[in-house]
Order: C-alpha cells, then sequence, then structure tokens
C-alpha cells in the first residue's frame, strides 16, 4: 500500500511540477497571477482531440500540433490582452482580474465546442498496469514521470545556459535594471508564455491519456501548480520540483488517514501555511513584503 | 521630549542607520540632513514605527515606541509627512483633514452604529476648517485633493498631520519641489509651530531653507551622525563639508 | 410575467451579495473571492434552522449573519496579512476549503445531495408563498441593505476605508488602525453576504454546494466590477445587467445547451473589456491601482 502511495505520488508530483514549473516561469517574470494558464493548459488535450478525431490525422501529429496550437494560445494571451494591459500601467491586479475573465471564457468556449462530459485518447482495454516494487504503475505513467523529468532538466538548461534564459531571470528580479542594461522585456516575457504554455500543454496532455479529460480541468491543476509554486518558491526550478513532489505526497498520504474528498482542502490548507508563515517558500527570494 | 538611543537597522548586509542617538526638545526646529543613502528616511521610519530597529530605543515623552505599531505611534502625537506625498486625491480637501480625528466609532464593537446618527463630526468639521486657515487653503476646502498644486498638497498634509495634535512633526522634505514662494510660506508655518511649542524634525536637501529656520542641525552620512550642533557653528564643520562633497 | 418576477427577485438576492462584496473590494480595496462562500453559510445555517427546528425567519436570517460574521472574524486575521493579489489567493483557498466541508460533511450539511425541502417564510402567519409576495419580501431587505451599507459608506467610517484603499499608509499615519478597520469590513461584508444567502435559500428551497463555488465568487466579483467599484448604485445596476442580458439572450432562441456557457462568456469578457478599457466599471471610481507597496518599499529603502 505504502509503495503504491509512493507510486502515485511520484507521478502525480511530475504533472504538479510541470504546472508549476510553466506557472513560475510566467510568474517570475511578470509579477500577476496568469489565471487563463488553466485554459491554455485545458486547451492542449482538445486541440488534440480534435485534430485527431474531427480531422482525422493521425494520433502523433495531432499531439504535435495540439502542443504547437496551446503555446500560441498562450502567447496571445501575452500579446493581445496582457501587453496592452502593462503598458498602460495596469497594477497586478488588473492582470490578475482579467485573466479571470479571460479564463472563463476560453473554458467555456471548450465547454460548448466539446461537451462538459469526459473525453478519453485511451482506445482499447484498460491495462492493469506493470507490476513494480510492490505496487502498479502503467506504461503511461512511467512516460508522465520520465517527461517531466526530461522537462525539467531541460528548462533548467535553458535558464542557466541560454541567453533567453538570463534574460528571464534578470527581468525576475529586477524589470527596470533589465530593461536598462538592454534586454527586451517585452521578448523575455513573451519567450516565457511560450515556454510555461508549452509546459502546460504537454502536462495535461500526458495526464489525459492516463486519465481523461474535462473542460473544467485546468483551474484544479493549476491551484495545485501555484500551491507547489508557493510551498517551493516563486522561480525557482528545483523549488517548483520540490512543491510538486511534496505536494503530491501530502494528498496522497493524507487522503490514506482520511479520505479522497479532502484533497483539495489539504492543498489549500498547506498553501495557506505557506502563504502566511513563509510566502517566498523553500527556494525563493522575497519579492514581495507582506508587511510593510 | 523624543529621545532615540543607539538605533540601528541593517537591509541585506547594508547598515543603513548605526548606533544613531539624539534628543530633541519641544519648541525647536531640527533639521536632518545629509547626502542620499545617509539613513535619513529609514531613521524616521524607525521612529515612526514603519520599521523595527534591529537595535536601540526610541522614547517619547517617557514612554518607550519600540515595537508599537504605526497608528499608534501617530495617535500618541508624533506626526509625520512622508518624501513621495501622500494624500487621498480621491477625496475633497476638507475630507482629507476630517480623516485624522477620532476613531470614536470604532471604540468597541457597538461603536460601528454610531455610523447611524446624524451628523456625528460637526465639532471636528470646525476644528478642520481652523488647521485649513493655519495652513491658507481655506478656499480650497471642497475642492477634491487632486486638483491642488503639489505646494498646495504639502499643506494639505501638513494640515492633516496637525489635526492629530501632535507634540513633535517629522517632515520628510517639506519644501522639496516647490516654488520660492511656497517655501517661505511653509518656513513661516513651521516658525509658527515652534512657536506655540511644537517640536519641528524635519528631513531636507535644501540648505538654504535649513539654514533659514533650523535652530540646530544634526548631519548623517553612512547610517551615522557626524556632526549635530548650531547650524551656523556647523557650516564650518570640515566633516560635513567632506560628507557633501564626497 | 412569473418568470420576469423570477428574475427581478434574482438580481435582488444578487444585488444585496454585490454591494456586501462591494463594501469590501469596491470602498475598501480587499478583492476577495471567498464571498460565495459567505453566501453559502447564510444559505445552509437558515436551511438548517428553519428544516431541523423550524424557526421562523427573523431568527433564521439573525442566525446566519452570526455565524457568517464569526466566521469571516476568524479567517480575517490571518487573510488580512496578505497584501493585493496574495491576498486574492488566501481568499481562494479558503473559498475552496469553506466548499469541501459543505460539500463533505454529508451528515451535517447533506453533501453533494444538499437540503431539500426549505419551508417558505412566515410573516404575520401569511406564508410568503408566490411570485410577488417574496420579491417584496426580497426588495425589503434589499432596501434594509442599501440603507444601510450607505449609511456606512458615507460617514467617517467610510470615508477611511477610501483612504485605506487610496494610501494605506497616510491613513496609519493618521492614527488609524487599519488592520482593525479592514477586519470589521471583512464581518460587515461577509455578515451582509449571508443575508443574501439566507434569501437564496427560502427562495429556491433546496440549496446544494454547487450554488457556492468558486466560480461563483468570481461571478459576483464581476457584478462588483463591472457596475462599479466603490458605488453601491453600480452593484445594482451590475446585478441587473449580468442576469437580465443573458436571459434575453435566452429568449431571443439561443440553444438550452449552451446558454449557460454563453452566459459565463457574456461576464467573463465584459470582465475583460472593462479591465482593459475601464476598470472603475461603469458607476464606479475605483480603478483597482496599487499606490501602497511600491511607495512603502521605497520609503523604506531611501536613506
Amino acid at each position: 500500500m505504502f509503495n503504491q502511495l509512493l507510486i502515485n505520488s511520484m507521478i502525480a508530483g511530475s504533472i504538479y511540477t510541470l504546472i508549476a514549473l510553466g506557472f513560475s516561469l510566467i510568474y517570475s517574470t511578470t509579477k500577476f497571477f496568469h489565471f487563463a494558464h488553466a485554459a491554455v493548459y485545458t486547451s492542449c488535450p482538445y486541440f488534440a482531440y480534435f485534430y485527431s478525431i474531427y480531422c482525422g490525422l493521425p494520433l502523433g501529429a495531432s499531439i504535435a500540433l495540439a502542443i504547437l496550437s496551446s503555446t500560441v494560445l498562450g502567447m496571445c494571451t501575452e500579446l493581445a490582452i496582457y501587453k496592452p494591459l502593462r503598458q498602460k500601467g495596469s497594477s497586478s491586479l488588473v492582470l490578475l482580474l482579467s485573466s479571470l475573465g479571460l479564463y472563463i471564457i476560453l473554458q467555456n468556449v471548450i465547454s460548448m465546442s466539446f461537451g462538459d462530459d469526459t473525453k478519453t485518447f485511451r482506445s482499447g482495454i484498460v491495462t492493469e498496469g506493470l507490476e513494480f516494487m510492490g505496487g502498479r504503475i502503467t506504461p503511461i505513467q512511467i512516460g508522465i514521470i520520465l517527461v517531466s523529468a526530461l522537462l525539467l532538466v531541460f528548462c533548467w538548461a535553458i535558464t542557466k545556459y541560454t541567453k533567453m534564459g538570463t534574460a528571464m531571470r534578470a527581468v525576475a528580479s529586477d524589470p527596470e535594471l533589465a530593461t536598462v542594461s538592454g534586454i527586451d522585456t517585452d521578448r523575455t516575457i513573451l519567450f516565457a508564455f511560450m515556454l510555461g504554455s508549452f509546459l502546460a500543454g504537454i502536462a495535461a496532455t500526458l495526464i489525459s491519456f492516463d486519465i481523461d479529460m474535462t473542460p473544467t480541468m485546468g483551474m484544479n491543476a493549476l491551484m495545485m501548480g501555484v500551491v507547489a509554486v508557493i510551498i517551493g518558491g516563486v522561480g525557482s526550478i528545483p523549488g517548483a520540483a520540490l512543491g510538486g513532489f511534496l505536494l503530491a505526497f501530502a494528498q496522497n498520504f493524507g487522503v490514506w488517514k482520511i479520505s479522497s474528498q479532502w484533497q483539495d482542502a489539504i492543498a489549500f490548507i498547506i498553501l495557506l501555511v505557506f502563504l502566511l508563515f513563509r510566502p517566498y517558500g523553500f527556494f525563493g527570494k522575497k519579492i514581495r513584503k507582506v508587511e510593510v | 521630549m523624543l529621545k532615540v538611543d543607539s538605533l540601528s537597522k541593517h537591509f541585506n548586509g547594508l547598515q543603513a542607520v548605526r548606533d544613531v542617538s539624539f534628543t530633541i526638545q519641544k519648541g525647536t526646529v531640527t533639521s536632518l540632513i545629509g547626502p542620499n543613502g545617509a539613513g535619513k528616511t529609514t531613521l524616521f521610519n524607525m521612529i515612526c514605527g514603519y520599521l523595527k530597529p534591529d537595535k536601540g530605543t526610541v522614547n517619547f515623552q517617557g514612554k518607550e515606541l519600540n515595537g508599537s505599531p504605526p497608528h499608534a505611534i501617530a495617535s500618541m502625537g508624533i506626526g509625520r509627512t512622508f518624501q513621495n506625498l501622500r494624500v487621498i486625491k480621491m477625496l475633497t480637501v476638507l475630507d482629507n483633514v476630517l480623516l485624522s480625528f477620532s476613531d470614536r466609532h470604532m471604540k468597541g464593537f457597538p461603536g460601528i452604529f454610531n455610523v447611524l446618527r446624524k451628523d456625528p463630526e460637526a465639532k471636528n468639521r470646525e476644528r478642520a476648517k481652523e488647521l485649513l486657515d493655519f495652513v491658507c487653503l481655506s478656499e480650497k476646502a471642497d475642492n477634491s485633493a487632486g486638483s491642488l498644486s503639489y505646494g498646495q498638497q504639502k499643506l494639505l498634509s501638513l494640515a492633516c498631520c496637525l489635526a492629530l495634535n501632535p507634540a513633535i512633526l517629522l517632515l520628510d522634505e517639506p519644501v522639496a519641489g516647490v516654488n520660492q514662494e511656497m517655501i517661505i510660506n511653509i518656513l513661516a508655518l513651521l516658525r509658527n509651530l515652534r512657536d506655540k511649542g511644537i517640536a519641528v524634525f524635519f528631513i531636507e536637501h535644501n540648505l538654504g531653507a535649513v539654514m533659514e529656520v533650523s535652530d540646530r542641525l544634526i548631519v548623517m552620512d553612512e547610517g551615522s551622525i557626524i556632526a549635530d550642533g548650531i547650524p551656523s557653528v556647523m557650516k564650518e564643520d570640515p566633516a560635513v563639508i567632506e560628507a557633501y562633497i564626497t | 410575467m412569473d418568470y420576469l418576477l423570477h428574475i427581478i427577485i434574482m438580481v435582488g438576492i444578487y444585488s444585496i451579495v454585490a454591494m456586501s462584496l462591494n463594501l469590501l473590494a469596491g470602498y475598501t480595496g480587499l478583492i476577495s473571492v471567498a464571498h460565495a462562500a459567505f453566501y453559502g453559510i447564510g444559505a445552509y445555517t437558515t436551511a438548517l434552522l428553519a428544516l431541523k427546528f423550524g424557526l421562523p425567519f427573523w431568527v433564521n436570517i439573525p442566525a446566519g449573519i452570526l455565524v457568517s460574521g464569526v466566521v469571516a472574524f476568524l479567517i480575517a486575521w490571518p487573510s488580512l496579512r496578505t497584501y493585493d493579489d496574495y491576498f486574492v489567493i488566501t481568499t481562494f483557498a479558503f473559498q475552496i476549503i469553506i466548499f469541501s466541508i459543505m460539500n463533505n460533511w454529508v451528515s451535517f450539511t447533506g453533501g453533494p445531495l444538499g437540503l431539500p425541502g426549505i419551508p417558505q417564510p412566515t410573516i404575520f402567519g401569511m406564508t410568503v408563498s408566490t411570485h410577488l409576495l417574496f420579491l417584496s419580501f426580497v426588495a425589503a431587505f434589499g432596501v434594509l441593505t442599501y440603507l444601510f451599507l450607505g449609511r456606512l459608506v458615507d460617514s467617517p467610517f467610510g470615508r477611511v476605508l477610501k483612504a485605506i484603499r487610496e494610501d494605506e499608509i497616510f491613513a496609519m499615519s493618521l492614527g488609524k488602525d487599519v488592520m482593525k478597520y479592514k477586519i470589521t469590513v471583512f464581518v460587515i461584508g461577509a455578515a451582509t453576504a449571508s443575508i443574501g444567502g439566507s434569501l437564496y435559500a427560502y427562495y429556491i428551497s433546496f440549496i446544494d454546494p454547487t450554488s457556492f463555488t468558486v466560480m461563483e465568487s468570481i461571478f459576483m466579483l464581476s457584478i462588483v466590477i463591472i457596475g462599479g467599484a466603490g458605488n453601491l448604485k453600480g452593484s445594482i445596476v451590475g446585478a441587473a445587467l449580468l442576469i437580465f442580458i443573458p436571459e434575453i439572450l435566452r429568449f431571443v432562441g439561443m440553444p438550452n445547451s449552451i446558454a449557460a456557457n454563453m452566459r459565463q462568456i457574456f461576464y467573463g469578457g465584459l470582465l475583460v473589456f472593462f479591465m482593459m478599457f475601464r476598470p472603475q466599471g461603469l458607476l464606479g471610481e475605483f480603478a483597482f491601482g496599487k499606490h501602497d507597496h511600491k511607495d512603502s518599499k521605497e520609503a523604506s529603502e531611501n536613506a
């Protein structure tokens, strides 16, 4: 039982890490809560569904095209809504509220186009999963863990070794200084949106092979990502992973002792504890004063 | 009346204020000068409760202030204005001053229902108008604070602060950014307040104004006080001159 | 005709809730997405007291106010230690936690199945059974709420709220215990919202947790924002707009299957539109700018 919980935590933790990573990249460069990230997340598997079921494209091509589509969607939110607002000098509250509105629009468009019922990619029988250390794990689930690990390393490499990565870190720590140093802030932010949306889309698609998809899957996933980011510290890549896995473990083991209906409540109680006592998480820098 | 003892504060390894001690008596005008980064506003913030000192104490009229929140310190009689001028632009000039008056309606839970009474603040209105008179803003009483000129807003913030009946005023750059005529007005007000027995303690970069009106000059550099005395004497002090040049 | 009355009743109920949230978000600048939780606490308290003990409305509704107020007081102090967007996230967390309790504490709240069969309120022996009667019932509470909140915001207390919204540090420097004001307004806002919830419970005579989700909170916030933050009349106009228009769309022949989605796209779209072009909404005065923390950061880091 314990080992199964461990395995489940690894799977959930991997997904949370991907979402946390994407969200963290965007938040650290723009300093506002991009709620619409949840809709970008959800859009990817639905794009894939559209391309494969409605357009008849092979699954592999559909997925690739879907990841491209949702990444572009994420970038569009920045170009069409956030950038104009930023240029107007709008506060992060205004951006947050507009992001909420955007989320509502996008999620309902998905609902209207595809219906609210769960859709699935799985064709054929549900496999029982391979035996592993006293628990069971399906090939898809192994895939989730591996892909997440790969993407984690990939992101870390980008932020550490590429020019864009350094630019993102600069904008995250001091936007004014970054601009003065000659960094094109807008382009850097757009890159963050691109990378973040890319990660979100992959995470959503992976999970829909494991658990199916609904139009509202994004909001819950995003909130778990936000909790993970706050635990691990904004702007920190190892932090996103730490937060993601800690949260997954806490939820899975907590649910073992209590009951699964309290899963969300557990996550949010953890969030509150961190927000109130350690808002910059384990690895984050104090980017915002809680009190004067 | 205000006694500061060994006050210190550091931020991220930078020692902003280092063992600062002095005493301010009532009915005096003291100015605090020094180059940018000397620690002046940080000092003000510590006295007024916006920042917690790392060590040291602040004593006001015999009571120790450490740890008290800013609003409590303000109510005790320490008035303050800010470097980046703060007034509520959306409210009228009169309303801004009325803000300062007591929170009778916040005393205890049922106090909130005081708001349902007819005109709970007739007396306060009178007093507010007097204060606006004092700073020569009476004709603007019903205008929005945002419509005032920068200098007039500075007068308004002074009036708001005075509404608390402070024994000492801590003013952060009271004549910065205003024209010569307004400077003369404000300095006259400061002298007036001193004559009424209020202690005026202000940060300024305008050395002309400082020399005009101060009874005493405290000079800070890199977090410490490097000179403290009568302005005419200090003008010649080499340490002071050096601080401003380097 | 009954249908029209139904819409007006819903506008009335949402007006009450929106005005209470406006007090918090529009007048004091505390953007909360936990309001549906307090609305729900009012509904559940009233429903349970009516169902289990047969108590009359003039006990149930105040009871709801009390319970909501107490819960709000308990969560206010920790929540208000966070600011701006972090405050929004904190209220989001509390909203979800309270929703989880409503949904999972089956023995008390009936869980996902909710509480059916709530009896109608009776006044002096007469049951409020028709739509017209209920409309009067709601209108009475609506008028009382408007008058009370109106007095509050036009009073010295209200003036301090606006000051806190615009420049909290300045308010502190004038001797205002800002935290105490924020807690007070949070509690009053929650307590008033619960009135709307109680009315809702009586009106629909059946409640379940799906009416009290975070999306519902966001809808309430949208009413406040679109109608106008910082203007009570705006909340009434906002409620009318966001409830009437989607119904009209339904009338003009939109298929039922997408009506709910279109309604959400409508207010989501309006929210984005107003944020981009007119953040103070139709009648409001607060445009969600943040002044303080940048300034206070400067104040403390300048020497």
